[in-house]
Formats: structure tokens, sequence, C-alpha cells
């Protein structure tokens, strides 16, 4: 299949899991640039599975991963996110114990130290309340604060490809708030964004395109707004919320 | 007692102690990034003084043999890991991984006692003096003010490497979260194998500048292997100040312990650390509990 000829990264029949358990049955999906896509689907669907598939954290038994129509399939999880890929997973994976700079400057490994620099600046520039706190102990931030630097730190090397499992979660409505404003300022960046997000409602609503997943493999695919206002997806994911 | 036997004693213990603190930092390092309690410490301890003791006797100068030395038991460490950690890594279980440092640890000592023989080795100390230097009524000898600078320049190296680099920012976050580190781009097997390397030349630090104090033999390693793990424990397993609180006490305990018997010093010692964990389970710094690389 010719895909348009601005797709980032693509997702063809692939196949993984964990030990003999399988949980992605032939997935495929792409993200195009500059725009944010949503993976929506119920638990134990392969939501998780898929991201650390895209990343290398699962092997890929058969089918392709392609970056930029580079086939990506098998390299190492390190080559991976030098290759542009970054994955933000479930839960706040700071390295506590160490610096706010420090898990910034974590990002951006194995850059050169202007670049690294640059990027340090840059970054606390757009985060000025982790700016503020540049020098305190990571783990003594708020779990929103923490949230908001393990994005800045997956930006750190500026991705073509953000991956964001779950960024929402457990964090206070305001907070929630600050993240979202945070992944939607990424569309003017022209970083592409693979979204999966709980809050259903408010992933779609973010969203440009969205994928449903249904054990294991792309059940529908559509514009984020139109699945939105199915009322056949509002019985399945949206809850009262969405009816 | 008087003031001057005291202080006498502190001395004793801080060089012996200083050690033990370069020992067991290199436990630690290796622990807290590979989950790997490496019994051959000890003996990488021993090739340092081994080596040391070979450069010197064929009239290589310091300041050749001690970086000469530092650098081969580096690339020993490396290639422990490389050929035999390394491989059994991810398949191994903890109890698997121990044995293998443990039979490594045999290994070397085999090796070392073939190449080197069984007599004790010696060699002069760094700066030889005629008497040791005497301040406040405390006698320190010339090679104590060594192993005690020496630590202190080889440690503080490690903590300038591990706060200030990227290398030390990349060893710190594969210890706290090796998937997140591999996530950042981190190789987490090549620090793995540059912790090894690491904890190889603490061990040389060690090694080399405790070699003009005994006579060192192929044996040597284990017993203060055994006692770099003490001083760990002691300071909080996983803690890097930890090991150096613990070796510089462990040390400071023999030193007491020396007083009520020279032969039961070791006992004694290791006995008064049973007490200190009775009463502080995780050490002196508190132990932390550690995300291995193992599988990641």
């Amino acid at each position: 299949m010719t895909e348009p000829a601005d797709t980032i990264l693509e997702i063809d029949s692939v196949v993984s899991g964990y030990g003999e358990l399988e949980i992605l049955h032939g997935a495929t999906l792409d993200v195009r640039a500059g725009e944010i896509v949503a993976l929506i689907g119920s638990n134990g669907a392969g939501k998780t599975s898929l991201m650390k598939t895209i990343t290398g954290l699962l092997k890929v038994r058969s089918g392709d991963i392609r970056l930029h129509g580079q086939s990506i399939t098998g390299a190492s999880v390190e080559a991976i996110v030098r290759k542009g890929i970054s994955l933000v997973p479930e839960g706040r994976h700071v390295f506590a114990g160490m610096k706010v700079e420090d898990n910034l400057l974590l990002g951006a490994y194995g850059l050169s130290k202007s670049e690294r620099d640059a990027k340090l600046k840059e970054t606390l520039e757009r985060f000025p309340l982790l700016q503020e706190r540049a020098k305190q102990d990571a783990g003594s931030l708020s779990g929103g604060q923490q949230q908001l630097l393990v994005v800045a730190r997956a930006l750190m090397r500026s991705p073509s490809v953000l991956l964001l499992d779950e960024p929402s979660l457990g964090l206070s409505p305001l907070m929630v708030e600050t993240v979202f404003e945070v992944i939607a300022s990424l569309r003017q960046s022209g970083v592409s964004v693979l979204l999966v997000e709980q809050n259903v409602v408010a992933g779609l609503e973010l969203a440009d395109r969205a994928y449903v997943i249904e054990n294991g493999a792309i059940a529908r695919s559509g514009i984020a707004s139109d699945l939105l206002a199915d009322p056949t997806l509002s019985n399945s994911f949206l809850g009262s919320a969405a009816q | 007692m008087d003031l001057a036997f005291l202080l006498q004693l502190i001395v004793t213990g801080v060089t012996t102690g200083a050690i033990y603190a370069a020992v067991a930092m290199g436990f630690v390092l290796v622990f807290r990034v590979t989950g790997i309690l490496n019994f051959a410490q000890g003996e990488l301890l021993m090739v340092g003084g081994m080596l040391i003791i070979s450069f010197r006797g064929a009239g290589w100068p310091l300041i050749a043999a001690v970086p000469a030395t530092i650098a081969l038991v580096f690339l020993l460490g490396c290639a422990i890991y490389a050929f035999a950690l390394g491989p059994a890594i991810k398949r191994g279980t903890n109890i698997s991984l121990l044995l293998i440092t443990l039979g490594l640890s045999q290994i070397m000592q085999g090796l070392a006692q073939i190449g080197w023989g069984s007599d004790p080795r010696y060699t002069p100390d760094f700066t030889p003096a005629d008497r040791p230097l005497t301040l406040f009524n405390v006698s320190v000898t010339s090679q104590s003010i060594w192993i005690m600078g020496g630590v202190i320049v080889a440690l503080g190296v490690t903590y300038v490497v591990l706060e200030r680099t990227g290398i030390g920012r990349a060893l710190r976050s594969s210890s706290i979260d090796p998937m997140m580190a591999r996530l950042s781009g981190i190789n987490v097997r090549l620090i793995s194998l540059i912790a090894f390397g690491a904890a190889g030349a603490l061990a040389a630090v060690g090694g080399l500048l405790l070699a003009p104090v005994i006579g060192m033999t192929y044996a040597t390693g284990s017993l203060i292997g055994v006692k770099g793990i003490a001083a760990a424990v002691i300071g909080g397993f996983g803690s890097i100040p930890g090991a150096i609180v613990g070796g510089i006490a462990l040390g400071l305990l023999e030193s007491i312990a020396s007083l009520i018997s020279t032969g039961l010093q070791t006992g004694i010692s290791l006995l008064a650390v049973v007490l200190v964990l009775l009463i502080l389970p995780d050490g002196i710094l508190g132990g932390r509990r550690v995300k291995t690389a193992v599988g990641v």
C-alpha cells in the first residue's frame, strides 16, 4: 500500500507479545507529519504493547515498522530513540535523586555539548515551571510537575514522533489541562504525536485522527471528531460523558 | 587511654578504612547499575597489587606503573562483564550470576598463583622514609599518607565523573530506572561494562596503594573483598556515600578490635558489623532498593 507522502511513522501488520503470549495480531496504522493521532481501546486491547513495540522494548515477530520510510524493525531501543522516536511511558518515570536539569540533559544523551546546552536552554524557557526548579531533585516534584518533566525530557532530542502513554493518568484537573496544552502545542512545532489516553473524550478532542484497537488489531480508524460523534463508539468507550 | 594513642588508632583505622571504602565503592557501582554482587571485586584489588609489584620490580617508575595498573585492571573489569556476566545476565538468575562471580574469583586466584607464585610478594613504599612522620605524637607512615591521599583522589574523581559528566548521568540514571535510561537513548549494556571497568579501577587503586604495606599473595583479595562487602553493607548497600562511611567505620572498628586481640581483629570487627545491622538494618546511611538492568 502506498502511504501519503507526509507519513512519518508506519506500523505495518505488526505482531508482537510477551513470551509465548501474542498481544498484537497484525496492527497497522500510520502517523503523519505534525498531527496528533489518538489510539483508543479497552484495557488489555494492546495499546501499551503497541507503544513498546514501536520503541523496540517488545520484539516485532512479524510485520514492519518504518520511520521516514526506513525500516526500524529489529533495531535496539537506543537506536530507535536516536532515530527520532521518543516514548513517555505510563507512570511518571523521572530519575528521582537526580536534579531536574540532569533529567533533562539525559533526554539529549549522545548529542554534542553545545547541542545539549542549547536544547536545555530552549526547554527551560518553554517550561518555566521546570526552570524554577532546575536544581531541585526531580523526585521532590509533584505528580503533575513530574509528568511535565518527563514530556519535556522526551522533547530534548527534538523527536519526529512522540509516543504518549496515558499522560494525564492520576493528575489534577488543572495539571491535565497544562499537559494537554503542551501536547496541542506540539502540532505547531512539527512533532507528530501518537497518544494513548484513558480520558477518551479529551484524547479525541485533542487529536486529528484516531484508531480504535481491539484484541491486538486495529478495528476502526477515522477523523477524531467523527469518531467522537459516533454513537456506536460512544457505547463502547466513551460512556455517559459523550452521550 | 591518652589522646595520642586514640589519634593513632584513628589514623590506622582511617588508613585501612580508605582501602575498604575503595573496594566497597566498586561493589556499589556494579550493584547499582547491574544488580550483580561481584564477589571477584577483591581479586581485582589483588591483581592491582600484583601488577604494581611486577611493574616496579621491572624498574618502571611510579608515574608509569600506577596508570598502567589502573588501566589494565579497568580492562579486566570490562572483560569480566563482556565475556562472563554480560552474556549470562539476561538468562541468569541472581544466584547463578553470584555463582559466576564466585567462580571467577577462584579462577583469578588460581591464575595469580600460577603467574606470581604462592609466596608473599613485596614492593617498597612509594616514597621510602627512614622514619614515620610524627604529628601531635601520632606517627604516620608515608605510605599511609599515600593511601589516604590516593583514595581521596580516586573517590573524588569518581564523584566528579558521576555528578558532572554525561557518562556519570548515564550511570546514575541506569541505576535508577534502566528502562527509562534506554528510552533516553542510553546503551545500558555499555554503561554496565563501564561500571565494571570503573569498579576494577577503584579496586586497582586500593591494591596498588596497599601493596607496599602487606605481603601480597594470590589470596589477599578474598578477605579484603569480604570486608569491602561488609563496608558497603554497614554504610547502607547501594549508597555511594554509604560505601565511604562504611569503609571508614569498618577500618576504625578493626583498629579498636586490635586492642582486644590482633588475631581476632577480623572476627571482632565483623561481629560488630552484625551488631550495627541489628540496630540499623539498612546500614548507617540507609540502603536502597535497586531496579537492575537485567532483562530490560
